[in-house]
This record gives C-alpha cells, sequence and structure tokens, in this order.
C-alpha cells in the first residue's frame, strides 16, 4: 500500500512538473450591506427577517482552481462559504450560519477533437439559464430566480403539504425549490459544443436538481439535458429537461411503500436578446409533480384513490431587461419580473385550491465595475404573495472583490 | 517669389525644431520565455465546462506581442496620432494581443466572428464601453492617455487584449526571431522600454549620438 502511495505521489509529482501542467486560480469576496422587510426569510426571498435595519456582513466566498494535466485532462474544484438561513451560530452574529460548500470536485476529458468532453464527480447542475451563476460575480442581480429560491409545499420527506413552511417551520422541513438556487449534484455529464452555435449535454445525477442534498449515491438519480443553440449572432436559445425520483426515505413516510413512483420532471425554455447597449433575456420553467399528498389534520396520507389529482403542476417565468450605460462605462442598470404559479389540487377539505400561493416579485438592480478586481451592485425587490400580508421587500448593497 | 522661398526656408527651419531628425541605430534581440506559467489567474469562466475559443493567429502569441520603445530624456518630440490602427476579434480572441499606439490615435475595433463581442476598458482615463458589437462595423475610440489600457468583452471574460500607448513615435513590434531595430533616431538621452504582455516593463537608460548602432538586448523572465 505504501509503495502504491509513494508511486501515486511520485506520478502526481512529475506531471506538475512537465511542462504540460497549468494552474488556474480565482477567488471571490463577497460583502453585503441588507435591509429587509418583516416578514423576509430565506425559504421565501433568500435573506432572513433577523436582518431588518441595517446588516454588513459576508454573503458568499469561493477559491476556485483548474489544474490542466496536458490536453485532455483537467481537475475542477471550488469552495464555497455562503450565508444560510440563521439557524446556528454564525461568523458575524449568533443568527447567521455559513456552510462550506464544495459546489465542483470533479475530473474533465476533452477528446482530442475538443469538441466532445466528459465531466464527472461533483458538477454544477447542468438545467436551465441560470445554473452557471451560482457566484455573486456573475450575477446581474444579486437576488437569483423565484424557480431556484423560493421553496414550495412538495417536501423531499413528506409530499405534497398545504401551507408547509408553517405547519413544518421547526421540525421537518420548508420544502424544495423547483431547483435548488446554488445548483451543484454529483454525477456524469457528457457534452459536445460547437462554441457560439450550437451544444448538447447530457447528464446522469445522483440526487435530483431541486434538493439540497450532497449524498454520493442514493436512490433518487436523475437525468438531465440540455441543448443551446445560436440561430443568429444576437440571439441565444436554450431548453432543458429533467427527469428524478424525488422523495427521500424518513421514519414519518414509512406509510409508503415504495418511493420511487414519486417524481419530478422540469422542463424548461430560455433566451438572450442583445443589441448595442440593451439585453433582454428570460427563462420559463415548468414542473411536473407526482407525488403523495399529506392532511396534516389527520397526520395521513390520503389515499391514493381520493387523490384524483396526484399530477401537480408549477410554472415559473422570469424575464430580465438589462441597459449598459454608454457615458458611464462599467455601469448598468437591470429590471427583472419574476413570476411562480401553481395549478389547482383538492386540500383536506376538499376544496379545490392551488397547491401553493402564487408569487409576483419585481426587481430593480443596478451595478458599477470599480476596476478589474471591484464590482458594486445595488439591488430592490418587492414580492407579494397571493392571499398573504407579507412584507418580503429587500434592499442589498454588494461589494464584490474578484481576483 | 522671394517671399514664396523665404516662407518655404522658415517652414523648413520651424518643422526642423518640431521634429529632430538623425541617423541613430538601436537595435537588438529579447529573448523570451517559451512556456507560459504554470500557475496564474484564471478567467473564472468556464466552471460549467463552457468551451472557449483561442485563436492560432501568431498575433494571438505573447512572443509576436512584445514591444520596444525609446523615449527621449534630452529633448522634446513631436507625437502624432497614427491612422490605421486597428484590432480584430477573432475566434474570441483580441488581434493583435497587444497594439502599439501613439497618444491621440482613434483605434477601430471590428468583430472578425459570426457572433456578438463587446469590449470595455476600465483603465482610469481610459473607461470605455462600445458595447455589444454585431460582426462586420468597424466602432472607433480615441486614445487620450499614455500607458497600458487592458480590454476586456463583457460576453467573453477570457478575452484580454491591451493597447500600449506610447508619448514617443519611436517604437518597435519584435519580430518572431526576437529582433528588433529601430532607426532614424536623432542625438540624445533616452529610456528603452520593453513590454511583455502580463510582465513588468523592462527600463534602461541609453545615450546615442553620431549615427551610433548601438546594440541591447533583453530578457523576459516571468
Amino acid at each position: 500500500m505504501k509503495r502504491l502511495m509513494a508511486f501515486l505521489f511520485s506520478l502526481l509529482c512529475s506531471i506538475a512538473a512537465s511542462a504540460q501542467f497549468e494552474l488556474q486560480w480565482n477567488a471571490d469576496v463577497h460583502l453585503e450591506l441588507t435591509t429587509v422587510g418583516s416578514d423576509s426569510d430565506y425559504f421565501y426571498n433568500e435573506i432572513s427577517r433577523r436582518h431588518r435595519g441595517l446588516n454588513f456582513d459576508l454573503a458568499q466566498a469561493n477559491a476556485m482552481a483548474t489544474a490542466k494535466f496536458g490536453k485532455n485532462w483537467a481537475l475542477n474544484t471550488q469552495v464555497q462559504i455562503e450565508r444560510k438561513y440563521g439557524l446556528r451560530a454564525g461568523l458575524f452574529r449568533e443568527f447567521d450560519f455559513y456552510d462550506v460548500l464544495i459546489p465542483r470536485l470533479n475530473i474533465e476529458w476533452t477528446a482530442n477533437n475538443p469538441a466532445w468532453k466528459i465531466l464527472a464527480g461533483r458538477v454544477i447542475t447542468p438545467f436551465g439559464k441560470f445554473y452557471a451563476q451560482q457566484n455573486f460575480t456573475e450575477r446581474d442581480l444579486l437576488q437569483t430566480p423565484l424557480a431556484y429560491s423560493y421553496y414550495t409545499n412538495v417536501s423531499e420527506t413528506v409530499g405534497l403539504v398545504d401551507s408547509l413552511g408553517e405547519v413544518y417551520r421547526e421540525n421537518r422541513d420548508w420544502g424544495t425549490p423547483l431547483l435548488y438556487r446554488l445548483g451543484y449534484t454529483n454525477g456524469v455529464q457528457w457534452m459536445y459544443q460547437l462554441p457560439e452555435r450550437f451544444s448538447c449535454s447530457v447528464s446522469l445525477t445522483s440526487l435530483p436538481p431541486n434538493v439540497t442534498d450532497d449524498q454520493l449515491f442514493s436512490s433518487r438519480w436523475a437525468v438531465m439535458s440540455r441543448v443551446t443553440y445560436k440561430p443568429a449572432y444576437f440571439l441565444d436559445l436554450g431548453a432543458s429537461f429533467s427527469y428524478s425520483p424525488f422523495l427521500k426515505r424518513a421514519e414519518w413516510n414509512t406509510e409508503l411503500e415504495d418511493l420511487s413512483g414519486f417524481y419530478q420532471t422540469l422542463a424548461g425554455f430560455d433566451f438572450q436578446l442583445g443589441l448595442g447597449y440593451f439585453e433582454w433575456s428570460g427563462e420559463v420553467i415548468g414542473a411536473w409533480y407526482k407525488v403523495p399528498v399529506f392532511k396534516v389534520e389527520e397526520d395521513i396520507y390520503a389515499p391514493e384513490e381520493d387523490n384524483p389529482i396526484d399530477q401537480i403542476f408549477s410554472i415559473a417565468a422570469y424575464t430580465d431587461l438589462k441597459y449598459e450605460f454608454p457615458f458611464l462605462p462599467g455601469a448598468y442598470a437591470v429590471y427583472r419580473f419574476d413570476v411562480l404559479d401553481f395549478n389547482k389540487t383538492i386540500n383536506a377539505e376538499e376544496e379545490e385550491i392551488n397547491w401553493d400561493d402564487r408569487v409576483v416579485r419585481h426587481a430593480l438592480g443596478f451595478g458599477y465595475k470599480v476596476n478589474a478586481y471591484w464590482d458594486i451592485k445595488c439591488a430592490v425587490a418587492t414580492q407579494e404573495v397571493a392571499g398573504r400580508d407579507w412584507d418580503l421587500s429587500m434592499f442589498r448593497l454588494m461589494n464584490s472583490f474578484h481576483w | 517669389m522671394r517671399y514664396l522661398i523665404l516662407l518655404f526656408f522658415l517652414a523648413g527651419i520651424s518643422f526642423g525644431i518640431a521634429q529632430p531628425s538623425g541617423n541613430n541605430q538601436v537595435f537588438g534581440t529579447v529573448s523570451y520565455p517559451h512556456s507560459s506559467k504554470k500557475i496564474k489567474r484564471g478567467s473564472g469562466y468556464n466552471k460549467d465546462g463552457t468551451r472557449m475559443m483561442h485563436s492560432d493567429d501568431p498575433m494571438a502569441h505573447p512572443s509576436n506581442n512584445i514591444i520596444v520603445s525609446l523615449h527621449p530624456q534630452s529633448f522634446e518630440v513631436e507625437v502624432k496620432p497614427m491612422r490605421d490602427a486597428s484590432i480584430t476579434q477573432k475566434e474570441q480572441t483580441f488581434l493583435p494581443k497587444v497594439l502599439p499606439v501613439t497618444k491621440g490615435t482613434t483605434v477601430y475595433f471590428l468583430n472578425e466572428d459570426e457572433f456578438f463581442h463587446n469590449i470595455y476598458s476600465l483603465t482610469p482615463g481610459s473607461r470605455f464601453n462600445i458595447g455589444r458589437r454585431p460582426p462586420g462595423n468597424p466602432y472607433p475610440i480615441q486614445i487620450k492617455r499614455t500607458g497600458l489600457i487592458t480590454l476586456s468583452c463583457d460576453i467573453h471574460p477570457h478575452m484580454s487584449g491591451t493597447i500600449l500607448s506610447l508619448d514617443t513615435p519611436y517604437f518597435e513590434r519584435v519580430d518572431s526571431e526576437g529582433r528588433y531595430k529601430i532607426t532614424s533616431l536623432p542625438d540624445g538621452k533616452y529610456e528603452m522600454r520593453v513590454y511583455y504582455p502580463d510582465e513588468k516593463i523592462q527600463r534602461r537608460n541609453i545615450q546615442i549620438n553620431n549615427g551610433q548602432l548601438l546594440e541591447q538586448h533583453f530578457e523576459i523572465k516571468p
């Protein structure tokens, strides 16, 4: 064993010392000043209501590296510190906590014909337009779209529960977003790319795209695919698809014998249109679920024959309009209209209602690149949840430093 | 007719004062590393596996973008804007990677790809953003300051280029063999500068007189 380790170590050293080795590194730190409405919540608008008043703290930090070994092989890594929802002691105040995540740790193989590529390991979820914007550096607006951050009434351990966030706030969970906003998963990703013309990727991952777990192996595998096409120099189009069983075993769902029959299917379409100083982009994501319906009052699952509507559907759409100021180089303004809606189902009282509340968000942001290492971004947003008198407004001012 | 001759004579004198002429020559070589840095700042761009394009054009390679310049220290020299200065964007690459110009020159940016490019500079004193530009239409920007002006593309963050704006008409791009030769230099003291992409500028003081042929060699050490 020692000989094998010594051999591997010497092999790695010799590769690193060879002319073919190259290490590229980047790092970024994002410091944020926030003030939010009285009903703000990590699960609704990404910021805890405890951030009322003016708060200054670390929102995110990343360290990234790519080690290239010759023409064909590369190792990609990223370590991320991310502010979470405030249930544990944190760095700067007792109610924030910071997760240390590894969004990327994968081996990349590129064929001699560089159009073909395979990634294996921890990869960025290959669904949708926004998935590559985990880092604040890449976001024009600071918020992620509702599809990626608003937790709906579908839980990965319970199923569909009416008003899930209020019922299981403390002891179970808050549900899931359509897509998890930090967007990473484990799996194998195959890609074919003709830059600026066409790309296609198919991935087999160990987890569905809407959950936050980081299991290397699970029975909740997912298959995801994405196709992009540029029909004209000013227009980018993309389409994504995902299918996965998403329910995981927990002590309170033993009533359900087979969890593999409950699944989430996602389909998305996105576009980007640019001209001069304008950019118009958007994305529509449809989510279909087959879920068990849990009756909270009786603490049992509804029998399947009593649930004619076990196929539930949600749709999320957002559009961004961005303008770069030609008279102030490095500055831009961006507006986003974001909506999340749900189809109707039957609740415990046999009423036909939407299975979650429609959400509408308006967001306006400004950004300024001070220099190659420093960006300033500012965003204000209002968010309305149908039937709720919640104040989910927010103001965020972020200084991003990147190397 | 006499007045006309006198006018031409005076014009000749004044031109001679503003633009000193000479027959000195500085030549030599610049040696440079043949392999790129093993550890460097990345673009952070293709973290999702996006494939990037890189041009194989020789003008994309750092070795073809070494600029030698001579800056007079003992006399004033008139610096005129250059004509026909341009930078092309092709295969997601700025060509040339470094463009030397004199201050006041108008540089034309041309997109020769089949998709959008943008060019912006955040260099203090020369900040600009030409927005998204379709293929084919050259876009002019006047360079109003001296020094290094860094160019980026907002759409393809791995692209980077440089305009080297100079306060002297005496400069040359080093050839593919690493040689340079700057001729017609007036007598006097100069500061020699050698710029290699992404490295510190090397400086050296020299003096040339009476039709001198001065040999100067430089070595770039990353």
